[in-house]
């Protein structure tokens, strides 16, 4: 489904990434670990456009992303829940949701996304005029999946969604995560520092160090192996 | 006697506030929603009073029948200055983008002195110029009443655009996250090109409009341009709603404060309520950050 191929990423002339190569299938979980600073975040922000690679290419079902524009490379079914949420906050959750569905412009096609969304998310439906900034970290995550759902994406991308969320949360929301990519066969990239979760999670990983992918496998594989636990994961 | 040359100056200020509104609000949809401070604001309005002043004084058009060419040659203007200039400077610093729209203000300033010598110029017998409406001892100039019930309509629209239309609510994301609203979907450039084309048709408005009472000369944009600035940090940067109520006391502060203290004071008291407030509340009257 997506495949990215030796993709060089810099800030202002300063490299961030030094050819990245990893690919997605169709109706997989994949996660990408490393520590702070690994370019993780780049990696997605690559893949949706928001910054441009010096070489390499990425690819939709054949089909090359790199010279479009964010919101062209949103219409081709990739939805990223950014890193920190980057909700709406002056504006409230149906606000947000409804932004979610801008690319829809049918009606009814809206309203049944919307009601999709609320079974994965009963909390949000009983809260909808509460605004976005008011929520707690939690209660924002899920909003922010919520919202990119709205796109009713082929994949979806989340940078690390257990960033500043209490510990029985996160195993909360990547539950989440798991029934979505079952029951609604969206395929997931998973960007993570909670290495643990993360590898139990996926069925695929690899290992992001400075800039590069230093190891990849089966999440089993690198749960289990001591040697890159050590190295990489410092579990 | 004195209480009504008071309420003649409170209906005058009042009036002139509801077009400094409409001035800083098209200002403060550019600042918003494309993230620059717009230093040829002033000049835009400069240009579209001289859009009036030439349609008058080349085709006979009266400044309320050419408006709607006022607004289009400014909303191209404002359009094209996006394309060729402040796009390409959008990820600068910001000491670039300001020396960039205040380079075009002075260019625009010279321009129009060359192109249409330093003369004040007046429109003479337009439909309204000469009706005035008497209330007690009050009159009201039917070209500030035409005036204050463009620029009230203008806002109506602009405020309608922005909350309850799909592609005012995408503006308004774009403006508070150009990423997450691209992550939506949305076309952020669009959104910039948008708001600079509606911010700039607000002074071909406020510009058709103001020629019907005052005359245009190529330093107009000055005082305007300045005044909308004060308006919009009153109001709080960003805040449309803010920016129209400032617009309305700024107006109000000019006039009565000017009657009050001296005409000539009249600027003077602006910025000294403008420096006052902004110590007390940073943020601006109705800003929210
Ligand atoms: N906006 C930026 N400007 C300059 N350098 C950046 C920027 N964002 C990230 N970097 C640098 O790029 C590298 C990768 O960062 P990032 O992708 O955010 O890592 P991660 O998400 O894995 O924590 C780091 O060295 C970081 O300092
Ligand atoms: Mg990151």
């Amino acid at each position: 489904m997506l495949e990215v191929n030796n993709i060089h990423v810099s800030y202002d002339g300063v490299p961030a990434l030094y050819g990245v190569s990893f690919r997605v299938e169709e109706g997989e979980i994949v996660s990408i670990v490393g520590s702070n600073g690994a370019g993780k975040s780049t990696v997605l922000r690559t893949v949706s456009s928001l910054l441009r690679p010096t070489q390499g290419s990425i690819r939709m079902n054949g089909e090359e992303l790199t010279a479009l524009r964010p919101h062209e490379v949103v219409l081709r079914g990739i939805a990223h829940v950014p890193e920190g949420r980057r909700l709406f906050n002056r504006q409230s959750i149906k606000d947000n949701l409804t932004l979610g569905a801008f690319t829809r412009k049918s009606q009814a096609d809206r309203e049944e996304v919307l009601e999709k969304v609320y079974e994965v998310f009963p909390i949000l439906k009983k809260r909808l005029g509460q605004l976005a900034g008011t929520l707690s970290g939690g209660e924002q995550q899920m909003l922010a999946i919520a919202r990119a759902l709205m796109l009713k994406p082929k994949l979806l991308m989340l940078d690390e969604p257990s960033l500043g969320i209490a510990p029985k949360l996160v195993d909360e929301i990547f539950e989440t995560l798991k029934e979505i990519n079952e029951k609604q066969g969206i395929t997931i990239l998973l960007v993570e520092q909670h290495v643990h979760e993360a590898l139990e999670l996926a069925d695929r990983a690899y290992v992001l160090q400075t800039g590069r992918v230093v190891t990849e496998g089966t999440g089993k594989e690198l749960l289990q192996s001591d040697a890159i636990q050590k190295a990489y994961l410092g579990i | 006697m004195t209480f009504e040359i008071l309420a003649q100056a409170v209906i005058n200020g009042l009036l002139m506030g509801f077009v400094f509104a409409l001035v800083a609000v098209g200002l403060s949809l550019i600042l918003g929603v494309a993230q620059i401070i717009n230093f040829a604001h002033g000049e835009f309005l400069m240009l579209g009073m001289y859009t009036a002043f030439w349609m008058w004084a080349l085709f006979g058009l009266d400044p309320l029948v050419s408006l709607p060419i006022s607004i289009g040659v400014l909303a191209l203007l404002g359009v094209c200055v996006y394309k060729l200039i402040t796009k390409r400077i959008l990820d600068a610093p910001r000491l670039t983008q300001i020396f960039a729209t205040f380079g075009l203000s002075i260019f625009l300033r010279s321009l129009a002195q060359f192109l249409w010598t330093p003369n004040s110029r007046m429109i003479q017998n337009s439909w309204v110029g000469d009706l005035r409406v008497a209330l007690g001892g009050v009159y009201i100039g039917a070209p500030q009443l035409v005036a204050a019930a463009g620029a009230i309509l203008a806002f109506g629209v602009i405020h309608w655009l922005v909350e309850k239309t799909e592609v005012g609510r995408a503006m308004m994301a774009t403006a508070e996250d150009r990423d997450a609203a691209a992550l939506m979907g949305i076309n952020t450039e669009q959104m910039y090109t948008l708001a600079w084309a509606v911010g700039s048709a607000c002074v071909g408005l406020a510009g058709g409009l103001l020629t019907t009472f005052y005359s245009v000369e190529p330093n107009i944009g000055l005082v305007f341009g300045t005044t909308a600035s004060v308006v919009i940090a009153l109001g709080g940067f960003g805040s449309i709603k803010g920016a129209f109520a400032a617009g309305i006391i700024v107006g109000l502060i000019q006039v009565v404060g000017g009657f009050l203290i001296g005409p000539a004071f009249k600027f003077a008291v602006v910025l000294t309520v403008y420096l006052v407030v902004v110590a007390v509340r940073p943020q601006g009257l109705l800003g929210k950050y």
